[in-house]
């Protein structure tokens, strides 16, 4: 089918917690989202079906959109009817499946290893164990101890992987040391059988590769990606992250019951929904190069941080972040006192406790209570912060910003997930992503009410335009615009002078202190000229000092000022009734 | 966004007096199934086990040996599948002076090659049991079995130890009764437990102390879920962590049936193979009875319905009214939900269709 002729796209998108169908269609001449309907997921038991889950999401389309997708059988109508009945094209995202279990092989823990790292962040795996020839180094912190060949068979055989991944040796470097490594490998694999067997990916020295190809032989699938590190200096990732991206869509993915029959709805490839992100994001950094651009989608089993600068994409996933599914682990991660120092009210080990529990065993539950709303929502604060820190350690110089230890100035950042998505009031969601990724400069917070993130971006696969003028018609809404002084001033002193012209007349003048957070009326639509003016060495963005005039968007939430100072925990009094003071005027300041 | 009307398809909870009870008892790896077809078990028989490696040793026979790898084979005096002895050769090359590589430790010779020799040592062997009283239905070879029964089926919300059996012991009157340390006495001891409303961390103790072998309560505060983990004996929860009592049609069921065996399991899984407790009854029927019914019925007016969340967790009743518009709940949420008529109070509350479940 030429694109041009691509009247209606179905994008569906399986995720952990929740089936997603969201229609996109050309409307007198441009793409448009339509709607969306959604049910929980049904991969797991007693249904155990994913089809049943899209077919309870297109139902629910259906409801929405007045047009029907199915056929007497249960089959997706394709390509669209005359009578508007059916759909073009349908685009598969998926994120369900649980991660890719790897055991990560190298010589050197410092540089091969880590690209590798970086790599397999990348999608949804999880790393059961780093081997390393040389026991020199350290892995996250942990020292790492040189193993014999015993101890690296064992811990493989032990792990029980789907992949192991196989890095050392640049281009035309090292062989013997890499060699020793592959035949453990070998060796272990054998050891698994038939039933445990693990994929191979090497990604390690080019020239090894035949040699690999015969040592491993019939003991587990081989492939082979481009040298994470062709020569020292250099790292090459996309070969092995997309190996990865297909091993997982090829091993878990497939392995979903019903997921084979969903595929047969499409000729097009099914991607992975960080990855469908990671092209939305992309996207908006071809469209404007200056600044970074940032998405960050809080599921409930995982957490999808996507960032992009000129086209260049950082995609970062944790499997073991997330708001229902995952929430414990968050919780054992960041620690009961990083939760509770959120929350307005004095609460216990066991409350908390409660709803984390509460969103496990029933991840699509919703709080009816306003104290168990906020204890979620600080939950997906500290999913966020924690995914955000484990990728921008490895976010490359030109994603970097002026402050080491703070965010790059971003435009926009772009929220996303039931979580933030569904927060009943607007200033929740913008209060959630202030102060879980803490933005600098002058930013413009964009949230996903939906969750079309994955679906624009797999719309691509069919059809590029409808993507970009999906999302030009403004899909996502904007929350409002942030500006956030950093330095400068000390708590309560003046920091900046703001004067804001409405485009439709009026104007106001704000002086705002250190400390403060404020939220001055701009609506959705309306837009308005900020005039900045720093105190001494405060930055707004344009560094210290530097202050000048832009054109702002207004949003649901309004202009924000966030002067209350970076890294924000800092400002957090440690006396705790002080600091749920301090808290409950942050949520009335933003209306949340 | 404009009201339409959408079903809502819920998980279940079943709480069912008499059904057909089907356990599939399957092996970790491929093994041995040690029961026939239509055999009658008792829980604690083994139906299946399977020896699975869980360490092993390389002998880098070439390297002692002092020849190329692709020569090993003939210097070897034991081949794969043969049993050896710690210390007792298993490769020798003669000469002056010759040379013997001794195993170095008891195991099963399990690969040969590229000049190695892999031993396997201390298989561990792992054994199925039946877990329910009843008959063997399946037999699938190597893979394990479905044991069957007729009796009453009760699901939990979440547990916390493995597989037990033994006589049910009721020791609340009513489904709000705190299961306290007192009511624990020496009755209890080799029983399955059954509380109303709540435990607390004596009580927990105090079954600990008389080696009790379940206990299934509607609830417990989050902060002994530590505690409880660290019990000897599985611990079933009905409803959930804080103080709520145990679902009246659930107790009612578990009550009714003080004085007869039971299987449970505290098994809780929330995600790649979800797997809630459960406590088997295996009871006499008359007839061959059919097994539950498969999900898939959307939430309609005259269902029985269980609450997930506060602040009605645990609460049973039955749908009133399927509400066409959203509605906002405390929390500043809107929601589409239903009218449910709670039973205990006879009280008719919103609550929103995700916070339910079905109660078959």
């Amino acid at each position: 089918m030429a694109e041009t002729h691509i009247e209606s796209i179905l994008a569906i998108d399986v995720g952990a917690v929740f089936t997603k169908a969201i229609l996109v269609a050309r409307i007198e001449g441009a793409y448009r989202f339509v709607g969306h309907g959604e049910a929980p997921s049904t991969v797991e038991p007693p249904w155990q079906d994913v089809i049943a889950g899209v077919d309870h999401a297109l139902e629910h389309l259906a409801a929405v959109t007045r047009r029907s997708f199915l056929d007497e059988h249960g089959h997706l109508i394709t390509p669209e009817r005359p009578d508007g009945k059916g759909v073009d094209v349908c685009v598969i995202t998926a994120s369900a499946a649980g991660p890719l279990k790897l055991v990560l092989v190298g010589l050197s823990p410092d540089v091969s290893v880590s690209s590798l790292q970086h790599a397999a962040a990348s999608t949804y795996t999880q790393v059961a164990d780093i081997l390393t020839r040389r026991g020199a180094g350290s892995v996250d912190g942990q020292p790492v101890q040189r193993l014999t060949e015993e101890d690296r068979v064992r811990r493989i055989y032990r792990a029980r992987p789907d992949v192991v991944c196989i890095v050392g040796g640049t281009d035309g470097g090292a062989e013997a040391p890499v060699m020793e490594l592959v035949d453990s490998v070998a060796l272990a694999a054998s050891l698994l059988g038939e039933e445990h067997r693990p994929h191979v990916l090497f990604a390690g020295n080019a020239s090894l590769r035949t040699q690999v190809a015969q040592l491993i032989g019939a003991e587990a699938e081989l492939r082979v990606a481009d040298n994470v590190r062709p020569n020292v200096d250099v790292e090459s990732l996309g070969s092995t992250q997309a190996e990865l991206e297909a091993l997982y869509l090829a091993s878990k993915a497939a392995a979903l019951p019903g997921f084979d029959h969903l595929r047969a709805w499409t000729t097009l490839p099914a991607l992975p929904t960080s990855r469908a992100i990671a092209h939305v994001v992309q996207y908006f950094s071809l469209e404007e190069t200056r600044k970074g651009k940032l998405a960050v989608d809080v599921g409930g089993a995982s957490t999808t941080v996507a960032a992009a600068r000129a086209g260049l994409v950082q995609l970062h996933v944790r499997s073991d972040l997330g708001t229902s599914l995952s929430a414990r682990n968050v919780l054992s991660l960041c620690g009961l006192d990083a939760i509770t120092r959120w929350l307005p009210f004095e609460t216990t080990a066991g409350e908390i406790e409660a709803v984390v529990t509460e969103k496990e065993l029933h991840p699509t539950s919703v709080s009816q209570e306003s104290h168990e709303l906020l204890i979620e929502q600080a939950l997906v604060r500290e999913a966020m912060r924690l995914a955000l820190a484990s990728a921008q350690s490895s976010w490359p110089v030109e994603l970097s910003g002026p402050y080491p230890t703070l965010l790059p100035y971003l435009e926009p950042i772009i929220g996303s997930g039931s979580a933030l998505g569904r927060a009943p009031r607007p200033g929740q969601a913008a209060l959630m992503m202030l102060d879980a990724l803490e933005p600098i400069g002058v930013t413009t917070l964009v949230l996903d009410t939906c969750g079309l993130l994955p679906a624009l971006g797999a719309c691509a696969l069919a059809q590029p335009l409808s993507t970009v003028q999906a999302l030009g018609a403004g899909a996502l809404v904007t929350l409002g615009t942030v500006v956030t002084p950093v330095g400068g001033a000390r708590m309560g002193e003046t920091i900046l002078s703001l004067r804001m012209k409405y485009q439709n007349g009026g104007d106001l003048e704000v002086e705002v202190d250190a400390g403060s957070l404020e939220v001055l009326p701009l609506p959705a639509g309306q837009k308005a000229t900020l005039e900045l003016k720093p105190r001494r060495n405060a930055d707004v963005g344009s560094g210290p000092g530097r202050g000048g005039k832009r054109e702002v968007r207004g949003g649901l939430v309004g202009l924000v000022i966030d002067a209350r100072g970076r890294p924000l925990v800092a400002s957090l009094p440690a006396n705790a009734e002080k600091r749920r003071e301090r808290v409950q005027q942050w949520l009335w300041d933003m209306g949340a | 966004m404009a009201d339409q009307t959408i079903s809502f398809y819920p998980s279940e909870t079943r709480a069912i007096p008499l059904t057909l009870i089907q356990v599939e008892r399957r092996l970790p790896a491929k093994g041995e199934v040690l029961v026939r077809l239509g055999e009658r078990v008792e829980p604690t028989d083994v139906v299946a086990r399977v020896h699975q490696t869980q360490d092993f040793r390389i002998v880098d026979v070439a390297r002692k040996l002092g020849v190329p790898k692709s020569q090993v084979k003939r210097f070897l005096l034991k081949s794969v599948g043969d049993t050896v002895e710690a210390g007792q050769p298993i490769a020798m090359r003669g000469g002056l002076p010759g040379r013997k590589v001794p195993a170095p430790a008891k195991g099963e010779i399990m690969a040969v090659g590229n000049g190695r020799v892999l031993i396997e040592v201390a298989p561990e062997l792992i054994e199925v049991h039946a877990y329910l009283k009843g008959t063997v239905s399946v037999v699938t070879p190597g893979v394990g079995v479905v044991i069957e029964a007729t009796g009453a089926i009760v699901q939990g919300r979440w547990g916390c130890g493995g597989e037990a059996y033994g006589v049910l012991r009721a020791l609340a009157e009513k489904p709000d009764e705190p299961l306290r340390a007192k009511s624990i006495d020496v009755a209890a001891h080799g029983a399955i437990i059954v509380g109303g409303g709540w435990v607390d961390a004596a009580a927990l103790e105090q079954a600990q102390q008389l080696q009790v072998r379940g206990l299934i309560v509607g609830s417990m505060e989050g902060g002994l879920r530590a505690q409880a983990e660290a019990m000897s004996f599985p611990i079933i929860l009905t409803e959930g962590f804080g103080r709520v009592p145990m679902a009246e049609p659930l107790f009612s069921l578990l009550h009714g049936q003080t004085g007869r065996e039971a299987s449970i399991s505290a098994k809780t899984r929330v995600r790649f193979g979800v797997t809630r407790p459960e406590i088997l009854i295996p009871l006499p029927a008359e007839s061959r009875l059919s097994p539950p019914p498969p999900p898939g019925a959307p939430l309609s007016m005259g269902a029985r319905v269980r609450v997930v969340r506060p602040p009605y967790l645990g609460a049973v009743g039955v749908i009133e009214e399927m509400v066409a518009k959203t509605r906002r709940v405390e929390s500043g949420a809107r929601v589409y939900g239903a009218e449910v008529k709670l039973g205990a109070a006879a009280e008719t509350v919103f609550v929103p269709y995700a916070n339910l479940e079905l109660l078959r």
